[in-house]
């Protein structure tokens, strides 16, 4: 499953390479980034599209690069175990069955994968190296 | 005037369990915010909501982390863009939103540093023109395009 997160040049690149960064800094910022959050390709995203995220970035820190798209095929497994972990956070306000199907989490999730540290953020660091990826331009 | 023990009521309905995920429980919450004045923020590891009463600020704890109320603030930056695109950034902004037969005001921020929302009711406008107007519709528990 594509996952598809939208940020500079510049980030895209380092993500890239190394993977997400939970502990990530922006410069000028306070605190750390905490989670790292994907939409997913050809589904509908309730929380607005990576392009958008990406222009907004690059608009932001005008030093890194125009607006680019990380994108990385994770495999459904590690893409489920991170939505459900997301889900949990809202402490039985959302209710869902872990048996589901991965797009009706997906769609609970408001079309949005967010790794927070934890096994699924693990597991996907893990193969980072190994998965395929590809950073996309935005216009 | 609504009274704490109203606020309190309304932010238990907003947070009660949905199965419609977070495009239900964003519309929960902003369903319950009709008729009252009030702001989320994230203050250490938890958020809060506040809102003043008789001149005095009262507070009440969300029983969501951060983590899960950035979900909410992408869902309403969404919201705001889905009626009027480019009307709001992903990371802050304000709009007013339609909310069933109602409207409020809303302003957000929602970065590493900052997590906040203000929702407030729409009565004098607070300069937003009427083209930044999205819609919620409470009853149906989706966006509607008016």
């Amino acid at each position: 499953m594509w996952l598809l997160h939208g940020t500079t040049r510049l980030r895209a690149e380092s993500i890239d390479r190394t993977g997400p960064d939970v502990n990530f800094v922006e410069p000028g910022g306070v605190g750390i980034a905490e989670n790292f959050s994907f939409t997913v390709e050809s589904m509908l995203s309730r929380v607005g599209e990576s392009a958008n995220y990406a222009r907004g970035k690059a608009a932001a820190f005008p030093n890194e690069g125009s607006p680019a798209i990380i994108a990385v095929d994770v495999p459904d497994e590690v893409v489920r175990l991170a939505a459900i972990e997301h889900l949990s956070l809202f402490a039985g306000l959302i209710e869902y069955n872990e048996a589901a199907d991965i797009g009706e989490l997906v769609r609970l999730c408001g079309g949005v994968i967010q790794f927070d540290p934890g096994p699924a953020l693990d597991n996907l660091l893990a193969m980072w190296g190994s998965l395929a990826k590809e950073i996309r331009g935005v216009t | 005037m609504i009274s704490t023990s109203t606020i309190n009521d309304r932010l238990q309905r907003a947070f009660r369990p949905t199965q419609h995920g977070v495009i239900g429980l964003t519309e929960q919450f902003l369903a319950a915010c009709i008729g009252v004045d009030l702001e989320i923020k994230r203050v250490g590891d938890r958020c809060v909501c506040l809102w003043t009463e008789g001149g005095n600020a009262e507070q009440a704890p969300l029983p969501i982390p951060p983590a899960a109320f950035r979900t909410i603030l992408a869902r309403v930056a969404a919201l705001c863009n889905e009626r009027s695109p480019g009307s709001v950034s992903p990371y802050g902004g304000e709009a007013r939103l339609a909310v069933g037969e109602a409207e409020v005001f809303v302003k957000f921020v929602n970065t590493p540093q900052a997590q906040e929302l203000q929702v407030k009711n729409d009565r004098s406008g607070n300069g937003v023109p009427p083209s930044k107007l999205a819609n919620v519709d409470a009853t149906a528990g989706d966006v509607v395009a008016k």
